[in-house]
Order: structure tokens, then C-alpha cells, then sequence
């Protein structure tokens, strides 16, 4: 999976077990929570930095199975 | 009660009274002969997810019978049986149908399919009429759309009442409700220990976890599924107060997002005679939070987060996540929001006249080790216990066939050596397990 930084668009590191995303070249380190809320501030920088996720999540979700 | 105080002994132990563990309980006092107990936290069955839903017994036409042919099973089965209860006992029982609308061809296309599907899922032809926008006018006069597909099976209930009559009717068995009792802890030996909060144990040679958005928590104290997250949609409904009905029946629309299709409010008629809009499904932190907490959506992100660790988080990296994260939680706050969804289809419809919030419930989902979304029931048997997690929609719909069917795990697994009783029971069991 590839996230880029929001900051260079260079691609980050998500450290083991999801806690922390570290940017080499900008030589960021963000909790991975600071990092989220950064990505809910604006829609527009979400859509630049999230990467080629959503087709997984499509394959496994076509069931329909209704809320309720 | 004393500290460390056993409180009782019991074969069969079952955590959650909601419609499942309920349902359970039924059909094990009903067929062997064994002591079983049902721990149930609040003072009744049903306090939670089982009487906070939409109250709709579902067809089986949006479930692909090629992907989830039991759970589609359950849910055609189950009308019947829940049927079979309600004309016995006189409980709520209103066969208005439902009517799901398409806006345009695209949307016309997914209710061919689905009209395939609950043909294949068992439903006759004539169950299913698919109709053109006039027919829909005919039907109802206040909706607007392209096509429509009208399920005559489907019926509106009250799953809370339902519960509690199958409750009644498990105690007629020798079922023993503990409630008031909230499971802290369980450990796993040569048999199951569960201790409550004020440090009484009960100890059993079974326990089925039924604790519904607990129930993670809880295989997760034996050592399983420990790479899964559990996160919480609110649904909430507004409720119409005007005395003018728009419509007759319950109106639905084809789902808009299939990574999320439990995401489209409906015009619900309630076995009460009641007008609901929605469930939409907002974010929260917990299985319970009912009401608040979502004036300020970061705080409530930062508080999932909290207690979210590990692999599923990649989840919060897809975006059409966080923009229905997004959306859902504007949905929460304004009644407008809400309301401007089922205005694509009933264009009449007033957000004055819905003047109260309807009785929210909780969707627990399931979010895997590659954070996705689970579609699907999820068992997991240990030495001495069996765990059902993200039982989820139509689950009450199917509750008391999928517990049959759980029965019958548990036979063929070898959990129930017990004596069995003369077959005597509300429903057929034969006929869902063969
Ligand atoms: C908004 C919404 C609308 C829905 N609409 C429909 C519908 O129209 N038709 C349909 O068929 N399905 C519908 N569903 C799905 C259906 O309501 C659920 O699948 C079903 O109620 C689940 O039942 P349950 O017994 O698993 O859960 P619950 O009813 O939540 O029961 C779990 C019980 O376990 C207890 N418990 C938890 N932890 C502990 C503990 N540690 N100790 C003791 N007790 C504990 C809880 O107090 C609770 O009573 C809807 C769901 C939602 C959220
Ligand atoms: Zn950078």
C-alpha cells in the first residue's frame, strides 16, 4: 500500500503495527493518529496522499448485505 | 455477593440476551437436557441491537446467493417461523411489504439483480414484481422514481417483543436469564470461567459468546482473533410527527456505495403505525454511545483511534472511507442532511414535520487484519467455547434459523452429549439444517 506525505507527495513509511508514519525527505514524524487528523482536515489533501486502496476493499464488500 | 463467590455451575453458558443468545438458549432447552444459563448485563433481553433496528423482517434479495447462501437461507426461513410465533402469541405483525426504488437505468440494472438473487435465494416470482415509475404512482403517490421493486414477503415487526416471547417460552425449558450480570473477565481450562463485576464466577463446560459488539473483546480474552478491530456505527431515525402519511409501505433505495451499502436511510413503517427516516450510520467511539459525542468529529476520530490498534488501521488510509465518515457524521448533526436523502425519492417529504430522534441503535463491524470491512458472520471455536462476531444485518431477520443452524455446529462438533429430549418445538428444526 502506498501513502504519500502531505507535505512532498514523496511516499511515507508506515512503521510496524501502524503507530507512527515517518517521512524521510521532510524528516516528519507523525503519530499515526496526527497523521489521520491531518488527512480529515481537508477532503483535497485526503485524495492527493491516499493511494490505491479502495479496490481491496470493493472485492470484498459487493455483498449488499443491508444496514437495516 | 461475596469476592470470588461461585455463583453457579452450568453446562451451557450463553453471554448476550440480545435475539441471538436468546434464540440460542431456545432452541438447546428445547432439544437436550442440560442446565443453561444466559448472562445477560442489563435487566432484560433485547436492551440493545435487537430492539434498536429498523424492525423489518428482509427478503433475501440483496444477499448474492453464490457468496452467502446460508445467511440468505436464514432469512427466508425465518420469516416464516418468526410469522408462526407472532400469529400464536399475538405479537406485532404488519405484511405491508417493501418497495425499493431505482433513480435511473443503472440502478434499474442492480434491482433486475436483485430480483435474481431472491428468486435463487427461494422466493416465488409473484413475491417479487419489478414496476415502471407508474405503477410505483399508482402504488404510492408521493414517491418519484425510475423503476421500482416491490417484495410482498417483507413485514414489519418488533424484534424486542419477539425476543422476549422466545425468552419465555426458553424458560418454559428450564432456561435460567441471569441478568444484571456483566462478564469482565473468562478464562478458558478444563472448563469456562467467567467472572462478573463484583467478582462472583460461574463456571461452565460451554460458553457461547453472544455479546454482540462485545463479543470481540471477549474471544479476544481466550487468545483469538486478536489481529481484528471492532468499529461502531450509530444509526439514528427521526420520527414523523404529522399526522399525514406520505406513504404506505417501506420505502427503500438501491444502495449508492457498494463499499458501504448498509449506507442508504429508508422511509420505514413501524409495526407501531409509526413514520421513521433512516438509519444512517455515524461513527462512535463505543457499542453503547447512544446519543452525543459527535458535535466534533476530530475528537471522536481521535478517541477510535485510541483504542483502534495495529493492522486494521490501514483502513483509515482509504479515503472513500474517511469521506463517508465524513458524510455520515454531517448526517448525524443536521436532520436536514438526513432527511435530503429520502427527498431524491419522496419529494414531498418535510423536515419540520420529523420533530423527535427515533430510538438509535448500534452496527458493529468487524474491520480485518487488512482493514477492510468483513462482509460476513464470523465463528471461532476454542476448547470449550464457540464465538459468533459481526452478526449483523438482517441478523434479527434470521436470528432463530441461524441459531439452529449454530446448534447443529455444535453437535457435530461434539459440545452437546446430553440427553435428548422428544422433539416438541415452536419451529421445525429439520428444516433449516438439511
Ligand atoms: C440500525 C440497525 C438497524 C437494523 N435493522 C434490522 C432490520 O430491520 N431487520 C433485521 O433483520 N436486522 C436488523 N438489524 C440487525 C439486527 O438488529 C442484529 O443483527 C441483531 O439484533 C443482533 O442481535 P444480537 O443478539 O447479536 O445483539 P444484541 O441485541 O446487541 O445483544 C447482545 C447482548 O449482549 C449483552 N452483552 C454484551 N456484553 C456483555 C457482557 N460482557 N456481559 C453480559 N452481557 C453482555 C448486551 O447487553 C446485549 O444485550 C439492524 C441493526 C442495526 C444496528
Ligand atoms: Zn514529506
Amino acid at each position: 500500500m502506498k501513502v504519500k506525505c502531505p507535505e512532498c507527495k514523496k511516499d511515507v513509511i508506515i512503521v510496524k503495527n501502524y503507530t507512527h508514519i515517518l517521512c524521510e525527505s521532510c524528516k516528519l514524524d507523525w503519530e499515526f493518529k496526527e497523521f489521520i487528523m491531518v488527512l480529515m482536515r481537508s477532503d483535497k489533501t485526503a485524495m492527493d496522499v491516499l493511494a490505491d486502496y479502495e479496490k481491496k476493499l470493493q472485492e470484498t464488500s459487493e455483498s449488499y448485505v443491508s444496514w437495516g | 455477593m461475596g469476592l470470588n463467590m461461585t455463583l453457579e455451575k452450568c453446562d451451557v453458558a450463553i453471554v448476550g440476551g440480545g435475539i441471538l443468545g436468546t434464540t440460542i438458549s431456545y432452541w438447546l432447552s428445547a432439544l437436550y437436557d442440560l442446565k443453561i444459563c444466559v448472562i445477560e448485563k442489563e435487566r432484560d433481553v433485547a436492551m440493545h441491537t435487537s430492539s434498536r433496528n429498523t424492525g423489518l423482517v428482509h427478503s433475501p434479495l440483496h444477499i448474492d446467493p453464490k457468496k452467502n447462501n446460508v445467511i440468505a437461507r436464514c432469512a427466508y426461513v425465518g420469516r416464516d417461523w418468526w410469522h408462526a410465533l407472532a400469529k400464536k402469541r399475538s405479537l406485532p405483525w404488519k405484511e405491508i411489504g417493501k418497495l425499493e426504488v431505482a433513480l435511473d437505468e443503472k440502478q434499474h440494472k442492480t434491482l433486475e439483480k436483485f430480483q435474481k438473487w431472491g428468486v435463487e435465494n427461494g422466493m416465488s416470482e409473484n413475491e417479487l414484481e419489478i414496476m415502471d415509475s407508474k405503477q410505483v404512482s399508482q402504488m404510492e403517490p408521493n414517491v418519484k422514481c425510475h423503476s421500482a421493486i416491490f417484495s410482498k414477503r417483507d413485514v414489519s415487526t418488533d424484534y424486542g417483543i419477539l425476543t422476549k416471547q422466545v425468552m419465555m417460552e426458553s424458560q418454559k425449558n428450564g432456561t435460567k436469564f441471569l441478568f444484571d450480570h456483566n462478564v469482565v473477565n473468562v478464562e478458558e481450562n478444563s472448563e469456562v470461567k467467567l467472572t462478573f463485576t463484583d467478582n462472583s464466577i460461574l463456571t461452565s463446560k460451554l460458553l457461547i459468546n453472544c455479546a454482540a459488539g462485545h463479543s470481540l473483546d471477549i474471544a479476544k480474552k481466550l487468545g483469538l482473533a486478536n489481529e481484528y478491530a471492532h468499529l461502531f456505527f450509530r444509526g439514528e431515525y427521526w420520527v414523523n410527527g404529522n399526522q399525514y402519511d406520505s406513504v404506505k409501505t417501506n420505502i427503500y433505495s438501491v444502495p449508492t456505495n457498494s463499499q458501504f451499502p448498509f449506507l442508504n436511510p429508508h422511509l420505514i413503517k413501524r409495526a407501531n403505525g409509526e413514520t421513521h427516516v433512516g438509519p444512517n450510520a455515524a461513527l462512535v467511539s463505543g457499542p453503547e454511545v447512544y446519543q452525543g459525542s459527535t458535535s466534533d468529529l476530530s475528537s471522536t476520530i481521535s478517541e477510535i483511534l485510541e483504542i483502534f490498534h495495529g493492522s486494521p488501521r490501514k483502513l483509515f488510509f482509504n479515503r472513500a472511507f474517511l469521506s463517508m465518515v465524513k458524510k455520515e457524521w454531517l448526517s448525524s448533526i443536521s436532520k436536514t442532511a438526513m432527511i435530503n436523502r429520502v427527498k431524491k425519492f419522496v419529494p414531498s417529504i418535510r423536515s419540520k414535520s420529523f420533530s423527535k430522534r427515533g430510538v438509535a441503535g448500534i452496527r458493529a463491524n468487524i474491520i480485518t487484519p487488512e482493514g477492510t470491512f468483513l462482509p460476513e458472520v464470523m465463528e471461532l471455536k476454542g476448547n470449550h467455547s464457540f464465538h459468533i462476531i459481526n452478526y449483523n444485518s438482517p441478523g434479527a431477520t434470521g436470528a432463530a434459523a441461524y441459531s439452529a443452524l449454530v446448534v447443529k455446529k455444535l453437535q457435530d462438533a461434539g459440545f452437546l452429549d446430553y440427553t435428548q429430549k422428544p422433539k416438541n418445538t415452536i419451529w421445525n428444526f429439520e428444516e433449516i439444517i438439511n
